[in-house]
């Protein structure tokens, strides 16, 4: 209750020309590192992520203006990283190359930025969800890590709340299955 | 499976707090002076059209001052002609010749001419 009327707060700051910049301080401090982390989940690299971020901050800033407040603003400030990260993996992609062909590429990157002493199940469990289709690793980061909820994540992913339903349990399956094919 | 449901949300990399902080706060403020800075040019290059479109009205009228200073100087010039053709004495001579006096003109012997002494 207490996030929502804050959220309420930050939202009619933000709404505000003299309060805005003092209004999007408070935005970044209080969802920045959720942000950096749902970002950093999607592109892996922490270069990447940085980039990322500061392109959404830009973003959110300079768009203000067009948030109606009809949703949520954290949902929306969601949506813009999503896209934002989207956008940079589209550029890391080939001509005609879809972006889930980028599996392999992040479990390297993954690797590289791993320190040596990490727990292996941590790195395996990371590799398994970078098996999944974008999209689907999306959905099911937001809902395993951010612990939204299904119309939250249907709002970020423009996607319908059955099909996300769906996909999150086809998701953990696939997860099992990889993480006991590669533990044996 | 037990080993993967204790790391829970661990990831297997991680970020100093401070940097953390340090990063946002900088990608925050960076933010905030591109909306500045994108105001300002927003507002320059607002008075830049219009400067672009004071230049191209000011060409225009000069194109269009030209062309009509060029067509009333030339009309100027026809009528001067056309006055110094009219009022010229030999003008006025033709003129006032009869057509019989003008076929004499035409059909004269050099013996017609008078002599000048």
């Amino acid at each position: 209750m207490e996030t929502e009327i804050q959220q309420v707060e930050l939202q009619d700051m933000l709404k505000d020309p003299s309060q805005r910049e003092k209004g999007f301080r408070l935005l970044m401090k209080q969802y920045g590192e959720t942000l950096y982390w749902h970002i950093r989940r999607i592109v892996v690299g922490h270069d990447d992520a940085e980039d990322v971020l500061q392109e959404t901050c830009i973003k959110i800033f300079s768009s203000i203006d067009s948030y109606r407040g009809d949703g949520k603003l954290t949902t929306w400030i969601y949506s813009i990283a999503t896209r934002e990260a989207l956008t940079l993996l589209r550029r890391q992609t080939h001509v005609f190359q879809s972006i889930d062909s980028l599996g392999s590429t992040l479990a390297e990157r993954l690797e590289a930025e791993t320190p040596m002493d990490t727990n292996a199940t941590e790195v395996l469990f990371q590799k398994a969800l970078l098996t999944l289709p974008t999209q689907q690793r999306i959905a099911f980061n937001l809902r395993y890590y951010d612990e939204m909820s299904y119309d939250e994540i249907a709002h970020i992913t423009d996607k319908n709340v059955n099909t996300l339903k769906a996909n999150y349990h086809f998701a953990q399956d696939k997860i099992k299955k990889y993480i006991k094919e590669h533990t044996a | 499976m037990k080993e993967v449901q204790n790391i829970g949300k661990r990831m297997p990399y991680a970020e100093r707090e401070d940097y953390l902080n340090g990063l946002i706060s900088q990608a925050t403020e960076q933010a905030i002076l591109q909306g500045a800075r994108g105001k300002e040019q927003g507002a320059s290059g607002k008075t830049r059209v219009i400067r672009m479109w004071m230049a191209a009205a000011a060409a225009a009228l000069v194109l269009i001052g030209g062309v009509a200073i060029t067509y009333f100087h030339q009309n100027d010039t026809e009528e001067l002609v056309a006055e110094q053709t009219t009022t010229g004495p030999i003008d006025q001579f033709l003129d006032n010749l009869t057509d019989d006096e003008a076929q004499q003109l035409a059909y004269y012997e050099i013996e017609d001419i008078p002599e000048y002494y």
